[in-house]
């Protein structure tokens, strides 16, 4: 489970995130939703440490300090906004994303393409030049690469962005399937009504 | 060898104003550099020439020692002088980069390959030691600017990694690939063409000595393996040493381009 508890977070002395508090239960997958500015952002980032926050963030029971984020971050599987890659194909990317020490699960290229099967991938993408693909399916091959390892958390950024909505629907339901057969948290966020509204809870952001 | 006398050398410095006139037709704004350059070469040169003489006259073990140590400041100088990055953070990488690479390569050399009784020996420490120290040089700066540039054109990538469990290491690891690519290109295209497009000094320099043509291949030879593997080690040590004033304990990149 992931807690997050009266979280402030400051950009140039302007209060981006106050008080805020949430809770995303294991198997559930919750979006934050809001404009941009809104700091839905700000809150993955500073789940995975990259920001400083005033408050708590835990996962499971241990609760997130910059001394054991490294370890901590192992754990997690992150889809960031910008999926271009400077790698120069699909395989190199996948080779280099999921050769880190942290991903410890066995994988090979039917592994991959089982998961681009719920994701509406075709397989010949396999070897394809990164600087081909469209934005859609570099989102959508970098679900799969990182839901491949098996983590406890898995935060993305605005998955569907450039997806329409059928499209957005299949990986919505790609997520529910992980998350329903890991029984990890999904925690996203979307500026996409639609989007929104196919996760478990949708939690409203506003602009400050 | 034949000396140069100082008409000579006054005929050789004439040639000089060729480029210069051609400079000055054209209106490139570098005869003034080109002009200082010239003169401060001249000076440095004789002002060196005397004190190695001094120095190799001498010849006592510490001094010379000390000598690198010097020189080894003055690379570090030069060095901080020419990167973007804030100097108190480099000062002490770019010193214990040069000294590893020069002192354990530079060792090997004159005490394996040349088989030296005395590895301090002025005639042949301090030239090597100062034949790789300015390799280094231009490899450290090259490649850790490209290093920090690379991470911040990439930053999104690296944070990527990083949210997907990557250590520091990994996660700036593409961008060191594209430093120590970018630094060790021209060495490698340069060993590649030597002796059919470019005629190295060191050869032609033992050529004009005396020296037969084999032992100028073989010393040429080996001055290239060593200024290149000095080049980085040197690198690496420096890159291990600022890695820790790059990123913070929570990986994150902690200096502005």
């Amino acid at each position: 489970m992931l807690t997050i508890q009266n979280l402030n977070i400051t950009f140039d002395t302007k209060a981006l995130v106050t008080d805020f508090s949430l809770e995303v239960a294991d198997g559930e997958i919750v979006c934050l939703r809001g404009e941009s500015g809104c700091g839905k952002t700000s809150i993955l980032r500073a789940i995975l440490g990259f920001i400083d926050y005033q408050g708590t963030i835990s996962l499971d029971s241990n609760i997130l300090t910059p001394s054991n984020i490294s370890t901590m971050r192992q754990q997690m599987a992150y889809v960031p906004q910008d999926t271009l890659m400077p790698y120069d194909t699909v395989r190199d990317m996948i080779q280099g994303i999921l050769s880190l020490r942290a991903n410890t699960t066995p994988w090979d290229s039917h592994s991959i393409m089982h998961e681009w099967s719920y994701l509406d991938l075709d397989d010949s993408l396999y070897e394809s030049p990164v600087s081909q693909l469209s934005g859609g399916q570099r989102q959508r091959i970098m679900l799969s690469i990182v839901a491949l390892p098996w983590k406890k958390l898995l935060l993305l950024d605005e998955p569907t962005s450039a997806l329409d909505d059928h499209t957005a629907s299949l990986v919505a339901n790609y997520l529910h399937r992980l998350a329903q057969q890991r029984n990890i948290p999904i925690l996203a966020v979307s500026h996409s009504a639609h989007f929104a509204s196919l996760c478990d809870k949708e939690v409203g952001l506003g602009v400050r | 060898m034949t000396s140069i006398s100082l008409l000579g050398l006054a005929l050789g410095l004439l040639l000089m104003l060729i480029p210069l006139l051609i400079f000055s037709r054209l209106r490139v704004p570098l005869v003034h550099s080109t002009l200082q350059g010239l003169i401060r070469m001249i000076v440095q040169l004789y002002l060196v020439g005397l004190y190695l003489q001094y120095l190799f006259q001498l010849d006592r073990w510490w001094i010379n020692l000390l000598w690198a140590l010097i020189m080894t400041c003055v690379a570090t100088g030069t060095a901080l002088q020419r990167t973007r990055l804030r100097p108190s953070m480099l000062a002490v990488p770019f010193f214990a980069g040069f000294l590893v690479g020069g002192i354990l390569v530079g060792f090997y050399f004159l005490a394996c390959i040349l088989q030296l009784d005395n590895i301090f020996e002025a005639q042949y420490f301090i030239p090597i030691f100062g034949l790789l120290l300015g390799n280094m040089l231009g490899v450290n700066i090259l490649a850790l600017d490209t290093f920090v540039d690379s991470l911040h054109r990439g930053r999104h990538f690296y944070y990527c990694l990083l949210g997907n469990g990557a250590t520091t290491w990994e996660a700036s690891l593409p961008s060191l690939r594209s430093a120590i690519q970018k630094a060790f290109n021209p060495c490698i295209a340069n060993m590649a063409v030597m002796g059919l497009v470019s005629m190295p000094g060191t050869m032609i320099g033992q050529i004009l000595g005396g020296s037969s043509p084999a032992t100028a291949i073989r010393y040429q030879m080996m001055i290239v393996i060593i200024t290149f593997v000095a080049s980085i080690i040197s690198l690496l040590t420096t890159l291990l040493l600022v890695r820790s004033r790059l990123f913070d304990q929570q990986g994150r990149i902690t200096i502005k381009s």
